[in-house]
């Protein structure tokens, strides 16, 4: 398989996001090394600027990975973030794009499976919908 | 404390904030929700489980897990507790619960968590992989496995079962010589007692362990004995006589201790019995040659064709310098049988028999053989005279079948190869032509009763005499020792001539001198001569370095462990067939029978064992374990506590030890975790009342641990770190013992140019959590001049904030760093062991280069790291009150002890005491009583309230008609009473927009959010507290308002349930105050790394950033213009305004867009594929 991996973004919020990575660690999942993590305080703090810089430095893919709505550790309204990843989408579209390289995903806590899952599938749909990667 | 649920942790947490020293002691192997373990990875344990961590890493927390409270003594004021430690087997010191160990136990055991069934290794994670404090391992022991007691040797024979199932053939050998040698000779003749314990045979038949022991011996790739001391290292001379299995394995055992003893041997070949007496059939000469090769490579001498007593005498023996001396000469003498006929020609003993046909070329046997015995030389001799393939062979065995001696297969295989046996038969007679054998005459017999020596012994039956025709009789009833030969003086012997010895140290009547195998007394077999052999080599040794031949030692077996077979993990598979050679190849030759089990076959069989003692001791863990903190032989402690107060959470009284004066908290919250924290605090408080540390608490350090902190307070950090360089970064590698370094390439990651350049030194560590590592690490950081150092280890952050993420490991990693490094130099942490390592163990190369983007990401952040001024603000020591309901009183009265002064204002809505219950008056009478002794008098609630100033030091504005009155309050404590608290300030004085208004409305402005305790848990999560503490109005509250409306319903309400409500109220209010305690005795306030500043000169007022924060006040400059204002000390540092900032006006160092920018250009910085490599 020569194939590259699709590089893949994740912010992570310090959370319930982060807890599911470290729990798909300390239950012996893998996932592809080309999966890398940021860690952000909260996904409010991530600006659609920020998804766009990843994307114009090369990423596939970004994952916002969060608390579930009403599960947010500072009470930040879930509909922030919501708002820069439809803002971000729209960008992409703009751009000529794929808009299913970027997705917001929302866990509970310790859910190291979903995380695994989520990245997995959001990998195959980008790889899947992606002819072939620009030389 | 006792006990470990979220109840101990939060009093403990309590009561160690405010600066009591605490001891936690929980059963448990690991902190937990309740006592009784498991719920763990329930979401209410992430939730709280940052407290957990707090408590347990607290300085002034000791915790004792795995430790049962066993007495109590004392009184109040001078308790001791006494408890008893269990056994982890792993040091939680030295854990990282890295997993490297579990990953090497062959045990698969099988466990219930939180309902589901999990297979998992004898050592393991408490709570299995959900989170723990301590996060070590541990190893489930059950007692000794049967097996292992039933065996003489005491050889782990589960332990070896399980390497070999896990392919680990030349680690099942060692470990089965760490105990004995000979294990080719053991896994093919010894009587193996072990499968008639195993437990297996419970369930159908008992696992093939001899099978497998011989599997072992001839499937490893050579025998490699350890030994205990360097050869030779010992001087003395041992004289070991007969090189029989005792003598050989004495000399063995004496040999690994660093003697070199010497045996003497009569026969040209060695090995006793195993040459003479045991047929090549069953034991082939090479098997045993091998064994012997290896004990003497080991330094043990052999004297083959010495008979002592005849070529060289004891005495002879004593003059050249021999000090000790192992008589193994084993039984070679025959047994008579004592009736006519005995001396006829054609009448052989079974030992010259066997001893001719092993090893004499042209022995032979006659045609119609006829063997007298039931034991295995009987057998031995049978099935050796077959194989001249002359004719018949039969054996007349004493006794029922049922009652012979000889091992079962061998019996059977006999048969099969065509030697007949007739049960209860005795001989009478032995007839012969006067010169040759003939015949025998004989007689049948029957059981008669249990004699006096409680045997039913068998008995003739008259008139049953019959002869049988026989042309050679061969006699094998017993042999004896034949100690004539050795003249010895004074030797003291049995009636049935073995030698006479102490039974615990194989002794003999003369000093010095030991004997043990066949020549003593007890059961002959080649198991028990090997068990003596190692006896009387302990006692030898003993003896010859003057230490005490019995102490510490006994005979006495320890218990197996009890097991419940339906509990167990196994294979259904059945006991597996030895292969053996067709019968017709079998005669005419002394080829092996028993081929030994092929490797399908014995891997299979390997899965039948049930594992009884859990942990089956093979020690691969220990071996795994690069930190050495595997300790199998750890052992139950004894420790003392003494405590001025105790607070029992699990229940003592129902063990008996119930003791007065001990505070009590029930579990009987029904799942309730806000109400088991509250109960928790409250009790913190009351038994903080009687130990009174307020005072002391405020004055003392904060944190026990920031001693470096103190002289650089109030210090820019840059300016501390004198000489260091912030360009020089120094990047660290935990390897983690192995668990990182055997997935990533540490020696590829350092060659990494784009890394190297950045970088001015590299150091790889095996351990950042330990001190040693944070040692090592400041050792370089200071050698080097570093301005920044990056670890790349499994922290993940460098703020002080304890998240769901975070663990005991790390929290100590971060202490120890702090403690270690000079103070003021940053420290980035890359997180390479769950975020690259754990989860990329299928894609080393591909984790090596996600290792390198990732730590060059750290470099990056690190060279951004900005070192704030640190700003403190000093707490104030005093609490406003609001509300003199009963909580409010309580909560006055409980800081009031505790030396605090206290501001106390009546509620927005007075209570109207005569419409109330009769025992809410009394008691709230008491507490104003006890206020009013203190000089406190309530406040009415004002027209107008205002907290002016800053967290930690607001001055409230109070405003009444006549007068305002101003009290300075370090933190706030509002009971509204029946009041909804996000109605009050509407209508009740408070200003809408304030700090206090925005607190109190929070939750009507949050979306989502529905949990009436997530403030609660916020506190404890991120440590967020304004320090306004609000008693909220839950359910008991409106059972009460509905007990004093409906008249009717208040007759009815039971008195008991009234008052428990009312005490309700004063807990809550003690928790409260609780909290209000705990936040004081920080003593002082600092924002966060991560908190956020406002520009105020960029500001454009929109007012954005304070619409989503509680901390951002938007208020008018005194150029008319709007300006946010953040209290930096609040801050939670979420960045959310920082991301709806329109003109850049707020900052937030740690994770500034530059900073993100950086860390994606890093992680981004090289095309990941699947082919490349390196």
């Amino acid at each position: 398989m020569n194939k590259p991996v699709a590089n893949v973004v994740v912010f992570a919020c310090n959370w319930d996001g982060l807890s599911c990575i470290e729990t798909a660690a300390r239950k012996g999942l893998t996932y592809p090394a080309s999966v890398k993590a940021v860690r952000v305080s909260c996904l409010s703090r991530v600006h659609s600027g920020l998804i766009l810089k990843a994307f114009e430095l090369g990423a596939d893919g970004v994952m916002l990975l969060g608390c579930n709505p009403g599960n947010c550790h500072f009470e930040i309204d879930a509909g922030l973030v919501e708002r820069e990843y439809e803002k971000a989408r729209n960008i992409l579209g703009l751009l000529g794009l794929r808009e299913e390289s970027l997705a917001l995903i929302r866990l509970p806590g310790g859910d190291g499976a979903g995380f695994v899952k989520q990245v997995n599938d959001f990998i195959t749909g980008i790889e899947h919908t992606e002819p072939a990667a620009s030389p | 404390m006792i006990g470990g649920d979220a109840g101990a942790a939060q009093a403990a947490l309590t009561l160690a904030e405010i600066g009591v020293e605490v001891a936690l002691v929980t059963s448990a192997t690991s902190l937990g929700l309740d006592n009784s373990v498991p719920g763990a990875s329930s979401p209410d344990m992430l939730r709280i489980w940052p407290l957990f961590l707090r408590a347990a890493s607290h300085p002034l927390v000791t915790l004792y897990t795995n430790s049962r409270v066993e007495a109590i003594g004392g009184k109040p004021g001078e308790f001791t507790i006494k408890a008893t430690r269990q056994p982890r087997y792993v040091r939680d010191d030295l854990c990282t619960s890295c997993g490297r160990c579990g990953e090497s136990c062959s045990v698969k055991m099988r466990s219930t968590l939180a309902g589901q069934k999990i297979i998992h290794s004898a050592i393991h994670a408490p709570f299995l992989g959900a989170k723990a404090i301590p996060s070590a391992y541990y190893i489930e022991k059950d007692g000794v496995a049967p097996c292992r007691v039933a065996c003489p040797l005491g050889i782990k024979a589960q332990g070896f079962i399980s390497l070999l199932s896990k392919g680990k053939t030349d680690e099942a050998l060692r470990l089965i010589n760490e105990v004995a040698p000979l294990a080719g000779v053991l896994g093919r003749v010894c009587t193996h007692p072990c499968e008639g314990s195993c437990k297996r045979g419970e369930v159908d038949k008992p696992v093939f362990i001899q099978a497998l022991h011989r599997y072992a011996a001839d499937n490893a790739s050579g025998i490699k004995y350890t030994r205990k001391a360097p050869a030779a290292s010992r001087k003395e001379k041992i004289a070991i006589i007969g090189s029989g299995p005792a003598g050989l394995t004495a000399g063995w055992e004496l040999a690994r201790r660093g003697y070199t003893p010497t045996i003497f041997e009569s026969h040209a070949v060695v090995g006793g019995m195993l040459a003479t007496g045991i047929p090549r059939y069953r034991l082939p000469r090479e098997v045993r040659e091998r064994e012997v090769e290896a004990i003497k490579a080991l330094g043990v001498d052999i004297k083959s064709g010495i008979t002592v007593g005849r070529d060289v005498t004891m005495t002879d023996l004593r003059d050249r310098g021999y000090k000790a001396f192992f008589v193994a000469i084993g039984a070679h003498q025959n047994n008579k049988l004592n009736i006519p006929g005995e001396d006829l020609d054609g009448v052989a003993d079974s030992i010259s028999l066997l001893l001719a046909l092993n090893l004499k070329v042209g022995a032979s046997v006659g045609s119609n053989v006829v063997v007298i015995g039931g034991g295995n030389t009987a057998v031995d001799s049978a099935r050796t005279a077959k194989r001249q393939d002359k004719g018949d062979v039969r054996i007349l065995c004493w006794w029922p079948a049922e009652d012979m001696t000889a091992v079962k297969e061998e019996v059977q295989e006999a048969i099969k190869e065509g030697v007949t046996i007739e049960y209860l038969v005795g001989a009478i007679e032995i007839l012969g032509d006067g010169n040759k054998v003939t015949g025998i005459r004989c007689q049948r017999m029957q059981m008669g009763e249990v004699g006096k020596d409680n045997i039913r012994w068998p008995e003739p039956i008259p008139g049953s005499e019959f002869v049988i025709e026989a042309d050679q009789v061969v006699v094998a009833i017993g042999q004896r020792p034949d100690t004539s030969l050795l003249n010895i003086k004074g030797l003291a012997l049995n009636k049935d001539a073995t030698l006479k010895v102490d039974p615990l140290t194989l002794e003999t009547n003369i000093p010095g001198m030991f004997a043990g195998g066949d020549c003593i007394i007890g059961l002959k077999n080649v198991v028990e001569a090997v068990a003596a052999g190692l006896r009387a080599a302990e006692s030898i040794d003993r003896y010859l370095r003057g230490d005490d031949l019995k102490q510490g030692r006994s005979l006495e077996k320890p218990c197996p462990a009890e097991v419940d077979v339906k509990e167990r993990e196994f294979s259904r598979h059945k006991r597996a067939h030895m292969p053996s050679t067709h019968l017709s190849k079998r005669m005419g030759n002394f080829e092996e029978t028993s081929l030994g089990l092929p490797g399908d076959a014995a891997k299979q069989e390997t899965e039948r064992c049930l594992n009884c003692g859990l942990c089956s001791e093979c020690m691969q863990c220990e071996e795994a374990c690069q930190l050495g903190a595997v300790f199998h032989k750890d052992n139950a402690e004894d420790i003392e506590i003494g405590a001025e107060a105790i607070v029992d959470f699990s229940d003592l009284a129902s063990y008996g030890l119930a003791k007065p004066g001990v505070y009590t908290v029930k579990a009987d919250d029904n799942g309730d975790l806000a109400g088991k924290l509250a109960r928790a605090s409250a009790i913190a408080m009351e038994a903080a009342a009687a130990l009174k540390p307020g005072e002391e608490a405020c004055q003392a350090k904060p944190n026990a641990r920031s001693k470096s902190d103190t002289e650089s307070k109030c210090l820019p950090l840059e300016a501390v770190a004198v000489g260091a360089d912030r360009g020089r970064i120094g990047l660290a590698l935990c390897s983690c013992g192995g668990s990182i370094s055997s997935v990533i390439d540490f020696e590829q990651v350092l060659g990494k140019k784009e890394l190297l350049s950045n970088i001015c030194n590299v150091q790889v560590i095996a351990q950042a959590c330990s001190t040693e590592g944070a040692q090592q690490i400041a050792a370089k950081a200071a050698g080097a001049k570093l301005g920044r150092v990056v670890l790349a280890a499994c922290r993940c952050c460098n703020l002080d904030q304890i998240c769901f993420s975070c663990s005991d490991r790390r929290v100590r990693c971060q202490h120890q760093l702090k403690d270690s490094l000079v103070s003021g130099i940053p420290v980035e942490f890359v997180n390479i062991r769950e975020q690259c390592a754990w989860v990329h163990k299928d894609d080393p190369a591909g984790a090596t280069r996600k290792a390198v983007e990732i730590i060059l990401a750290g470099i990056a952040r690190a060279k951004g790291l900005i070192p704030a001024a640190r700003e403190e603000r000093r707490l104030e020591k005093s609490v406003l009150v609001l509300g003199a309901g009963l909580s409010g009183l309580a909560a006055a009265s409980a800081l009031v002890v505790q030396g605090y002064s206290v501001a106390l204002v009546s509620g927005p809505k007075p209570e109207t005491d005569a419409k109330k219950h009769s025992q809410y008056q009394d008691r709230k009478a008491g507490l104003v009583r006890q206020l009013e002794q203190q000089a406190i008098r309530i406040m009415p609630w004002p027209q107008g309230l205002e907290l002016e100033g800053g967290a930690g030091d607001f001055e409230a504005v109070l405003k009444y008609r006549e007068q305002t009155n101003h009290i300075r309050a370090g933190a706030v404590i509002l009971d509204p009473g029946e009041i909804a608290e996000e109605t009050l300030p509407a209508n009740n004085a408070i200003r809408e927009g304030s700090l206090l208004s925005r607190i109190l409305t929070r939750k009507k402005c949050s979306r989502g959010t529905t949990d009436p305790d997530s403030a609660l848990f916020r506190e404890f999560t991120i440590k967020e507290t304004a320090g306004i503490f609000i008693v909220s109005s839950d359910k008991a509250e409106l059972l009460e308002e509905q007990i004093l409306k409906g008249s009717a319903l208040f007759k009815e309400f039971p008195i008991k349930e009234t008052a428990d409500i009312f005490e309700g109220q004063v807990l809550k209010g003690t928790a409260a105050a609780a909290r209000a305690a705990a936040y004081l005795a920080q003593g002082s306030l600092s924002p966060r790394a991560t908190a956020i500043t406002i520009d105020s000169k960029r500001c454009r007022g929109c007012g954005d950033c304070a619409a989503i924060c509680p901390y951002i006040e938007m208020r008018v400059e005194s150029n008319g213009t709007a300006c946010a204002h953040v209290d930096r000390a609040l801050c939670l540092g979420c960045g959310a305004c920082l991301a709806r900032c329109p003109t850049g006006a707020i900052a937030q160092p740690v994770q500034s867009d530059k900073q993100i920018t950086s860390t994606l250009e890093a992680l981004l910085g090289t095309t990941y594929s699947t082919s490349g490599v390196g």
